[in-house]
């Protein structure tokens, strides 16, 4: 699945913002093109993978225009046995003067039979821009869960808080009644991955 | 290269008048040196600092017999806090114990070849030019080819320091152009912490040239606070280079503080050589005129939950030049690793220049890495924002320059350094503001 | 309030705790030194319910209870805490989330009346001020990029906000400055009642000047070996480990 976006007039905006915990194999790259001088693209993003699931999730921002902004928040969760991919394209054109991205790509292990991997690709031809990427990787297993008992919280309570936590960044940018929809999606795609 | 002919002389009469434990070091250093000479801009490592030129020009080695340079010279260099300190004083490379003063408790400092051969023989011969890696890098050869008036620092297992050590590398150069070699050996042992403050000073007119190597080993639970401050003169050049090896859970905090100086290249090397150690590296660098500063940081992560933070910052301005390259590497073995690393730099003039390069290589898999860079002028909103509260513009830029060099400032945990730091800082912002 | 007796426990079969004997009453302090490998930490494990180890033998009561037969939050209910050596990171949890999840789950536990957010609060800043702990730490992720002593720092602020009746302090000291561990030695003593006790696992004497034991115990291959007042920690720094070691081979051969 593709979809594309054009900011083209000044001043424009688009954000995507996407929760995946779904099939056995997922592809999604929205893009986005940055044309209008002054013109802000953003994508958030989570994509759970439990069992045997893959999904590979992305974002192209291209900037064109003077002044453009992106953001981009991408989350993946693995767990089981599953591989969750994130591939995403910065490119900030010749014309594009004070362009600014910041990317930031963080992706939670459940165990230690999945799998995350991020590929950023960087390219930059205008001096004046600002281009920030920031990537992490952890692995949520038995220390974690265990320093939570020590505090007197229970294996359930304890990886339900995790997850929402490492999601809510993105789950904040959704209507409330998505998000509360979402986070219950969260919660069932992953029961019983961790303890 | 004038010089290096004069060092093939130099190196001969070296080894034909003092013998020793280590003698076996310079002879494999200078035949490494030799091999690999002055490193070109072809080397990766050396692309951007080009330190070959500076060698186009004549150095010598200068002896001293405290004659020349005095007490009295010294008082006139020394930092803040000087009267309570632990001094150590290098003169034109060599150490002078005439001029240098112990106060604390729990420090032991004996030349190397002494230490060589005493109660420290075994920690000598494990760790001297063990991280310094001089059979592959030329410049680090040359230190170890002409070895001579080194120290060893012991601090003491499980003392606390109660006063900083103040080390000063002094290159006088009022009658030619000097080449200084400083080069130590520290160890921190177990338990132990202690305050360390390196500087350097350059007095005359000719050009000096410093090469300094300090290897370093920190124990178990040992803390260690490094600050290197360097605000030499235009005609002063150096290498400062600075291996840590943590091989014990320890702490370290090192602070590099870069105001001036002709061409200045910084190694720090971080070995990470056991789990659960924590390093912090920060660095100011703000330069003008023609200078040109290299911050080269390596933090190796061999063994597993790790932590290294690192911040350097810039400004540059003039006609100056700026280099920043980190390499983070985490071994197989290291997992559980933190490791972040961030670069910012501001560009005050179109004719300043810098080139960051931040690299990371990870061979584990559940590690966290973040590494960032930025290159930018002073931000036009913000600059504007406190105009239009009736902020004059010159007033407006030093504000927002001393908020960016901030939190760099605020991690010298040294209070007289720290205010002598923010002191010039502070000269040099109101000299642009005229 | 607590009674070890007999205490063997190991890891992956490996026997690291060799019967271990140790009795805390309330309003006592005890400090447990020893060298690397001698079986402080697993002692702190096991205490906390670590299920790595396995108890092969040997009782342990707390108030009254079988301690080894509850799981790790319910000891946590019970009033146990651990101070960890090496504090986890959890990325995505915030400090503050994580601290008002486990108070009131402790609160359940103990029938209390769960906390609202206003109430929590009110407690929250009480205890901060206690630890000079800073406003921003709470609001990162739990230990995560936090220094060794924000950590350590942090782990005493959670002990604040739990209130136990047994803390367990394993190696808090390693490190921190000088600074930091009168601070963190402060909040523990300030915490310090009639009714509470502390036990104090360090390899050094320095922290035993600020958090003063009313007994030093030494322990040696899964042993206490040696038990004493306060100036018995001194001793061990000044002579070093190797005369505990020297004069238990005397023993063994006897």
């Amino acid at each position: 699945m593709t979809k594309r976006g054009i900011c083209k007039g000044t001043n424009s905006k688009i954000s995507w913002t996407q929760v995946e915990t779904g099939s056995s194999i997922t592809w999604k790259y929205p893009s986005v093109i940055l044309k209008g001088d002054n013109s802000t693209g953003e994508f958030y993003s989570v994509a759970v993978t439990n069992n045997r699931q893959q999904a590979d999730t992305g974002t192209k921002m291209l900037h064109v225009g003077r002044n453009t902004k992106s953001r981009i928040v991408s989350k993946g969760i693995s767990a089981g046995f599953s591989n969750n991919s994130y591939r995403g394209l910065v490119q900030v054109g010749k014309n594009a003067s004070n362009a600014r991205n910041f990317s930031q790509c963080d992706s939670l292990l459940l165990g230690d039979k999945c799998g995350a991997h991020t590929f950023p690709y960087i390219e930059v031809k205008n001096s004046t821009s600002i281009v920030e990427h920031e990537a992490t990787t952890s692995k949520i297993g038995e220390d974690q869960i265990f320093y939570c008992n020590q505090r007197g919280i229970d294996n359930e309570t304890a990886v339900a808080l995790i997850i929402n936590g490492f999601a809510k960044e993105v789950m904040n940018q959704l209507p409330m009644e998505f998000a509360v929809e979402a986070q219950k999606l969260l919660a069932i795609s992953l029961e019983g991955s961790v303890g | 290269m004038a010089t290096i002919d004069y060092l093939e002389k130099e190196f001969e009469k070296l080894q034909a008048t003092t013998g020793g434990q280590l003698s076996a070091f310079r002879q494999d250093a200078f035949t490494a040196f030799s091999r690999l000479g002055i490193p070109s801009s072809r080397n990766e490592e050396w692309k951007y600092t080009r330190v070959g030129l500076v060698f186009n020009k004549t150095f010598q080695f200068s002896e001293d017999d405290g004659s020349r340079f005095t007490a009295a010279d010294l008082t006139k260099l020394k930092l803040p806090g000087s009267d309570e300190a632990n001094e150590i004083v290098f003169l034109n490379g060599r150490f002078s114990s005439t001029l240098s003063t112990l106060r604390s408790q729990g420090l032991t400092l004996l030349p190397l070849e002494e230490a060589a051969q005493g109660a420290h023989s075994e920690f000598v011969a494990t760790h001297f030019a063990n991280s310094s890696k001089y059979l592959k890098d030329g410049i680090n050869a040359m230190s170890t080819a002409f070895l001579s008036g080194a120290i060893f620092l012991d601090v003491k297992k499980g003392a606390t320091i109660d006063h900083p050590v103040y080390i000063y590398n002094i290159s006088d150069a009022r009658e030619f152009n000097v080449l200084s070699q400083p080069r130590s050996l520290i160890k921190v042992g177990e338990n132990a912490q202690v305050q360390l403050v390196e500087t350097f000073v350059t007095i005359g007119s000719q050009e000096s040239f410093t090469n300094q190597v300090m290897e370093m080993v920190v124990e178990r639970d040992a803390i260690t606070e490094y600050y290197k401050i360097q605000n030499d003169v235009p005609n002063a050049n150096q290498v400062s280079t600075t291996h840590i090896r943590q091989t014990g859970k320890s702490y370290t905090h090192a602070v590099t503080i870069s105001l001036d100086g002709g061409m200045v290249r910084n190694n720090l090397n971080l070995v990470l050589d056991a789990p659960n150690c924590e390093a912090h590296m920060y660095g100011l660098y703000f330069q003008k005129g023609k200078t040109h500063i290299d911050n080269h940081t390596v933090v190796d992560n061999v063994q597993p939950n790790c932590l290294s933070n690192e911040l350097y910052k810039g400004i540059l301005t003039d006609s100056a030049t700026g280099v920043f390259n980190g390499k983070i590497f985490v071994r197989p073995l290291a997992q559980k690793t933190n490791a972040y690393q961030s670069n910012k730099n501001v560009l005050l003039s179109d004719t300043a220049s810098v080139n960051t390069k931040p690299q990371l290589e990870i061979y584990a898999d559940d590690v966290k890495c973040s590494h960032g860079c930025t290159i930018g002028q002073l931000d036009e909103e913000a600059l504007f924002y406190l105009q239009s509260r009736g902020i004059n513009e010159k007033r407006a830029k030093s504000m927002l320059l001393h908020g960016f060099s901030s939190d760099i400032l605020e991690k010298i945990k040294l209070t007289p350094i720290r205010a002598y730091v923010e002191g010039l800082i502070d000269q040099r912002l109101e000299f642009d503001k005229e | 309030m607590l009674k070890i007796q007999n205490l063997h426990a190991g890891i992956e079969g490996k026997k690291i705790l060799n019967g271990i004997n140790l009795e805390i009453r309330p309003g006592e302090v005890h400090a447990i030194m020893g060298p690397n490998g001698s079986g402080k930490s697993t002692l702190a494990s096991v205490l906390a319910g670590r299920k790595e180890f396995e108890v092969s033998n040997g009782t342990v009561e707390f108030l009254g209870k079988d301690l080894l037969d509850l799981s790790p939050e319910a000891r946590a209910g019970e009033g146990l805490f651990l101070a960890f050596q090496y504090p986890i990171e959890i990325p995505g949890l915030s400090t503050t989330n994580f601290i008002k999840t486990a108070v009131n789950e402790v609160r359940k536990y103990r029938g209390q009346d769960t906390l609202d957010a206003v109430g929590f609060l009110k407690l929250m800043k009480e205890k901060m001020a206690l630890m000079n702990m800073d406003q921003s730490l709470l609001s990162r992720p739990l230990n995560e990029g936090f220094s060794g002593g924000e950590k350590k720092r942090n782990e005493i602020f959670q002990m604040a906000m739990l209130q136990p009746k047994l803390a367990i302090l394993d190696e808090t000291d390693s490190g921190l400055d000088i600074d930091a561990i009168r601070i963190v030695a402060n909040g523990v003593n300030k915490l310090a009642t009639q009714d509470t006790a502390v036990l104090v696992v360090t390899h050094y004497q320095r922290l035993l000047d600020y958090i003063v034991p009313d007994f030093v115990h030494v322990l040696y291959k899964g042993r206490i070996v040696k038990s004493g007042p306060k100036e018995l920690a001194l001793e061990l720094e000044e002579r070093g480990y190797d005369f505990i070691k020297n004069e238990t081979n005397v023993t063994e051969e006897v």
